[in-house]
């Protein structure tokens, strides 16, 4: 038999457990998965135990049990091929079957992943104390921008930058409409709401001395939206909005508020 | 990645005449009230108001 064949049965048997967890993982990084590849393996192995386990089950209570013998026996590959044959004869009657068992067991973990992500996402489960380090996504970005660490709805997040131009650092304010990601995983660029900035050397101490109106200290950028490009800036300021409807007054109100500084 | 903005608040801020206001919020981060014309049509009292005070006016900008 080809030295091959054992590895191929290998990563077939394993696959599921790979197929799962692509299709759960979300990421903010589109080419490069800087998961150890112990690590990764291991997962992939574990889940895909985990997946047989009931495909095992239904396939024995079908009439179809998994030969557990002949299962060694191509893994083992032995060099005397007469000790092969019967296997291989009944791995060829059964040929469909076990077709119908790999396929079906690997769109079922696609599916699986799929739907837990869903169930993640729709009931944050990620939020939850015990289940939450299990099923947390890697996208840190999301959840900053999300109010993860936050106990209320969000209704709006409102960036302030640092950007400095010709060694004068400016502040750029604006409601942060979508971000967007390098290949990476690093923050690429921002795309702001009614983007407004003022140089930073109006900040609140010399506005006092100069009794100038807070909200003149700023000048509105005209556009519609602003992109502010991440490598230049300095650092950065998030806060979150949240508007409380009432029979007369609308109330909208910030309430926490997050530092992400970054050294250039 | 769209960021977070919820209906209640588009109904507000996607109204042009209602940005200046929302604007001048963002701009001295505490309570700024106005009548405004939602974008469904509703006329309403928005009080814009930092909700924490520490968090918010504390680190006025």
């Amino acid at each position: 038999m080809n030295i091959a064949f054992p590895a191929l049965l290998v990563f077939l048997i394993i696959l599921p457990g790979f197929i799962f967890r692509h299709s759960f993982k979300l990421s903010e990084k589109a080419i490069i998965d800087q998961t150890p590849f112990a690590t990764a393996f291991v997962k992939g192995v574990v889940l895909a135990a985990l997946l047989h386990l009931p495909w095992v089950a239904i396939a024995s209570r079908i009439g179809y049990p998994v030969d557990y013998n002949a299962l060694l026996m191509l893994l083992a590959s032995p060099q005397r091929e007469n000790a092969l044959l019967p296997v291989i004869n009944a791995v060829a009657y059964h040929f469909n079957i076990i077709i119908f068992y790999f396929v079906s067991l690997y769109l079922a973990s696609a599916l699986l992943g799929v739907l837990l992500r869903y169930l993640v996402v729709q009931f944050k489960l990620d939020k939850r104390s015990y289940i939450g380090p299990l099923v947390k996504f890697d996208t840190p970005w999301y959840y900053l921008f999300n109010g993860y660490q936050e106990n209320f709805d969000i209704d709006g997040v409102v960036v302030s930058a640092i950007v400095e131009i010709d060694k004068n650092p400016y502040l750029y304010t604006g409601l942060l409409k979508e971000y967007f990601f390098a290949p990476d995983g690093t923050l690429d660029r921002l795309v702001l709401e009614m983007a407004m900035r003022r140089p930073i050397s109006k900040d609140r101490n010399s506005d006092e001395e100069t009794g100038e109106n807070p909200d003149e200290r700023f000048y509105e950028i005209t556009g519609d939206y602003f992109v502010l490009r991440y490598s230049e800036i300095k650092t950065l300021n998030i806060e979150f909005v949240r508007v409380e409807l009432s029979t007369t007054t609308t109330v909208l109100s910030t309430v926490i508020s997050t530092d992400e500084t970054r050294t250039p | 990645m769209k960021a977070i903005k919820s209906e209640r608040l588009k109904e507000i801020i996607d109204v042009p005449e209602n940005r200046d206001k929302f604007r001048q919020f963002l701009a001295v981060r505490s309570s700024v009230t106005g009548q405004f014309v939602t974008s469904k049509g509703t006329r309403t009292t928005v009080e814009f108001v930092p909700e924490t005070s520490k968090a918010a006016t504390g680190k006025k900008q």
